[in-house]
């Protein structure tokens, strides 16, 4: 399935009734995700890649923009929730609260496959949640009568994959799936994703803030900074060779694990994150090494700089 | 160097009835280990292998169901020597923030929603110290100074500052006193990559300006290259390797901290890796052996049956496998 | 299935046996039932008058006495207290039902039906029950039996809890588990009863004795002022008809103690029951109930 994103806006209204300001959460982000491919949203909390996520998924209302899933614009796929469902679908980031303690796991499996008319009885039913089950390296045998506390992190994790998968989705939003789990499990989920793409060519939106992850299984990447993509390319060339200053912080930051690296310079944190959504200019100016003065005053343009889409005043 | 903290056998478990069933989970099952003062030891390992519950316990705050079943944790500060889990309530509280302080999980959201910052730091400071008012309040903004951290976030309440600041307020909140040894559990864990790249460098400069003791427990090992000395991987409530960090990660001995590392992707390699298989044992209900033996690669019959020691193979290591000794 | 229900649910109360207020409360209560249990054998027509001598002190005969009216007081009581704790159950239950598919509805649907539902129940909220209650006795006293009672009162009284059942459902409606549940295609049934009346069930049970108390509460009250058909026997009408007989001035002192230590019996024991199954539920003071073995 390809997904087109075109000049999407979104703004939230904060504060009191005395200060209302509009917080432009997703500002003017335009993206393609190519039929089985997997898509990267990288960025730190409050860049508004998880709104971004919403959106697509249809809990969110644009507040300007146009998506389309191949080629139907999403106001009209979406009207047949039914089918909509069918064909997309989510992984959450936490796997102990994607599902409500109080019901057995079974539960979710059961209904997606009866609701969706995958199978129409419950014997089918066991089967295709067995098989789907299998992908992810477990059986219904062991999920059987059980409760969402009996599991672990990434148990739950993989149980909240093969659920996603019993529809047969064609996109697949995956919202921050290993953050919550841990490293030795994490390239096993991640694995996942890329023969899931494999198997069956799903595209996937994976969006997260772990680069590593992110260079591991990408084949492209948007970076989003404080509700703009700053670049926009094939990972490896990003991540290996970043252009926009942001992104290089980004890089250097990651904690290697090889104690020989260190750290040359310092970093500067700024303590109120909402200021940075206000400024005029590039959004960045306030942190940038390489900020000039136009920088402060306008917005810079998306530029296309070998094979790539920068935001940045330097590549002019 | 003067060993600051000596533990000796320390075990701690959770004895839980719930709806008539006993369940008794060894969060830590035999641990030893010794810091050096001034070095930054870290405690690495995943969720649910007692590393939480190690932090604690140093700290002394062993409540129910939580209950020290035997060891020892000793503390030398020079003047007088500490057992901290067979000491009263009184000298507890004299000892905690002024020589042992600790920095929980989620720091983030344990500051007080309806005080100012400023008056956070001033009720720490006047309860442990003499001070008057005018200097306690002089202390608190030197100090946020020589820390690097804005004067205006005093004058802010907690839930106006961005999480990887109220994560620094945190920490800054735990070594105002000068405390010889901090405990920091998890201080880097849901911050984002530049705040978490941040509260290192806070961490690091603490450590190089008050030449405290620090103790580190997170799983990220990626934090531990760039902050812990000597590391030690924790497995299902024990100790199973420990070694200086670049040592660990360069030669890691442990089955079990080969594949960890191993399964670690990095900036630059796109090469297919592969995670460990297989979950790790609930702490309740223990493997006999070696507990790592039903996921190790190298497992033999002896890893089944007896639990291997945790023995010094070289100078500063020790590993506990069987395959390691022999 | 089932048994590992009933398992957990004699856990719970051998559990709660444990505190002493709930063992007061449900040996109380237990009494109290098994009296009312026994209106069914009772050998005297409660609404036949002068059956018996009156005013006779408590005997191997009369274990309460008699009373003015010339009826067994300990036989009285019983139907009194089957009368007065079925409109109690029945206010109950009315007004849980309605505080809780308000709450829901509202919470859920949200717009233009919370809006509306919203506006309903404030103005239950800012009624005055008790001046209502009274002009309705005096429009429809003779319907006014036990059960009526009781639905009215509980037709009063759900508007509270409704709001705090929309403000639970508002925070629940926005967890990960519930847009899991829109992925898994669940309808919007299946939803509120799988996913939001699970977290529901304490709110709305702790208000149900509270709904108890209060309606047998109106129900005295009433019924002391003589604005409900005293001639049936509930714990209100004993009140009424020993004050409206003098009892205390004349020294019938079985008359007089019989429905106050019930009243007192009564109210007393379903405070504590609340009080404990309260503190029971509450997830804070579970941690203090897991004990250390040696």
């Amino acid at each position: 399935m390809k997904i087109v994103v075109r000049n999407l806006v979104k703004i939230f209204k904060v504060g009191s009734i005395f200060s209302l300001k509009k917080l432009t959460a997703v500002d003017n982000v335009s993206f393609d995700i190519l039929p089985g491919e997997i898509f990267s949203l990288v960025g730190e909390s409050g860049c508004g890649k998880t709104t971004t996520a919403k959106i697509l998924l249809g809990l969110e209302e644009p507040t300007a923009g146009e998506i389309f899933y191949d080629e139907t614009p999403l106001e009209d796929f979406i009207r047949d929730k039914k089918e909509f469902l069918k064909k997309v679908q989510l992984i959450q980031q936490n796997p102990f609260s994607t599902f409500n303690p109080f019901r057995k796991i079974e539960d979710y499996l059961f209904k997606t496959v009866l609701r969706f008319g995958i199978a129409d009885s419950r014997e089918k039913a066991e089967k295709i949640i067995d098989e789907r089950l299998s992908i992810v390296g477990m059986s219904f045998g062991e999920v059987r009568d059980r409760y969402p506390n009996e599991f672990s992190g990434g148990q739950l994790q993989r149980i909240s994959i093969a659920r996603a998968l019993l529809t047969n989705p064609s996109f697949l939003v995956a919202d921050e799936p290993v953050s919550m789990v841990d490293a030795s499990l994490r390239i096993s989920i991640v694995n996942l994703f890329k023969d899931l793409r494999e198997r069956f060519g799903i595209s996937v939106l994976y969006i997260t803030h772990d680069l590593s992850t992110t260079y591991y299984v990408a084949d492209r990447i948007a970076v989003m900074f404080r509700g703009n993509i700053v670049e926009m390319g094939n990972t490896q060339e990003v991540l290996d060779n970043p252009l926009h200053p942001y992104t290089v912080l980004l890089k250097v930051s990651v904690p290697i694990p090889n104690p020989e690296t260190s750290w040359d310079e310092r970093v500067d944190l700024s303590t109120l994150e909402r200021e940075e959504y206000f400024t005029k200019g590039c959004k960045f100016a306030g942190r940038c090494p390489h900020v000039k003065e136009i920088c402060k005053r306008l917005q810079p343009p998306d530029i296309e700089c070998g094979g790539r889409t920068v935001k940045c005043w330097l590549y002019k | 160097m003067r060993e600051i903290v000596t533990v000796e056998n320390l075990k701690a478990y959770y004895f839980i009835r719930f709806m008539g069933n006993q369940t008794t989970v060894r969060a830590v099952n035999g641990v030893d280990f010794k810091v050096c003062e001034g070095e930054i030891y870290g405690i690495a390992g995943e969720s649910g292998c007692g590393k939480s519950t190690l932090l604690k316990v140093l700290f002394g705050y062993t409540k129910p169901p939580l209950r020290l079943v035997d060891g020892s944790v000793i503390y030398d500060f020079d003047s007088q020597k500490l057992n901290i889990t067979a000491v009263d309530h009184q000298l507890l509280r004299r000892v905690r923030w002024k020589y042992i302080s600790y920095v929980p999980q989620g720091s983030m959201n344990v500051l007080n929603p309806v005080r100012k910052v400023r008056k956070i730091f001033m009720d720490v400071v006047a309860e442990h110290t003499d001070m008057s008012k005018e200097e306690a309040f002089y202390e608190v903004e030197k100090y946020f100074e020589a820390l690097g951290l804005p004067l205006r976030v005093l004058d802010s309440f907690p839930h106006q500052l961005s999480g990887g600041m109220r994560q620094r307020v945190t920490i800054a909140l735990a070594t105002i006193l000068k405390p010889k040894v901090i405990l920091a559990d998890e201080p880097t864990t849901a911050l984002d990559v530049v705040v978490q790249r941040g509260v290192i460098q806070l961490l690091k400069d603490i450590h190089d300006e008050q030449k405290c003791t620090l103790i580190i427990v997170t799983h990220d090992m990626g934090v531990h290259a760039h902050l812990s000395s000597r590391i030690c991987v924790m497995y299902a409530g024990k100790i199973v390797e420990e070694a200086p960090s670049n040592k660990m990660f360069k030669d890691p001995l442990h089955p079990y901290t080969k594949l960890l590392i191993n399964s670690l992707p990095s900036l630059g390699d796109r090469r297919r890796r592969e995670g460990i298989p297989g979950a790790p044992p609930s702490l309740s209900n223990l493997p006999p052996g070696c507990p790592f033996h039903p996921r190790c690669p190298s497992a033999r019959s002896v890893c089944m049956e007896r639990e291997p020691a945790l023995v010094t193979v070289e100078r500063d290591r020790r590993v506990a496998c069987w395959m390691v000794e022999g | 299935m089932r048994s590992e229900a009933m398992r957990k649910l004699m856990y719970s109360l051998s559990e709660l046996w444990e505190d002493p207020k709930f063992k007061y409360s449900s040996i109380v209560l237990g009494l109290l039932i098994f009296i009312s249990i026994l209106s069914y054998f009772s050998p005297y027509d409660p609404y036949k008058w002068y059956l018996l001598p009156t005013n006779q002190p408590p005997s191997l005969r009369h274990i309460l006495g008699t009373d003015g009216k010339g009826q067994d007081i300990f036989w009285v009581l019983s139907f009194s207290l089957r009368n007065s704790l079925m409109l109690a159950v029945v206010a109950a239950v009315v007004s849980r039902v309605i505080a809780l598919l308000v709450g829901i509805l509202s919470g859920y649907l949200g717009g233009v039906v919370d809006r509306l539902l919203m506006t309903l129940t404030d103005t239950f909220i800012v009624m005055p029950v008790f001046p209502l209650l009274l002009l309705l006795s005096s429009l429809i006293k003779n319907y006014l039996t036990p059960p009526v009672l009781g639905l009215i009162v509980g037709v009063f009284s759900w508007s509270g809890d409704a709001r705090v059942v929309r403000s639970m459902v508002l925070s629940l409606r926005e967890r990960e588990f519930m847009i899991t549940s829109k992925f898994s295609g669940m309808t919007v049934k299946e939803v509120m009863v799988g996913d939001l009346i699970p977290y529901l069930l304490p709110i709305i049970s702790g208000g149900f004795i509270g709904s108890m108390m209060g309606a047998i509460g109106f129900e005295v009250v009433l019924s002391i002022l003589g604005f409900v058909r005293v001639e049936t026997p509930t714990l209100g009408s004993m009140f009424h008809w020993m004050i409206n007989f003098q009892a205390m001035l004349l020294g019938y002192w079985w008359w007089v103690l019989t429905p106050i230590v019930t009243a007192i019996l009564l109210f007393t024991a379903l405070y504590t029951l609340s009080l404990s199954v309260n503190e029971y539920l509450d997830p804070r003071t579970r941690v203090q109930r897991i004990v250390v073995v040696k």
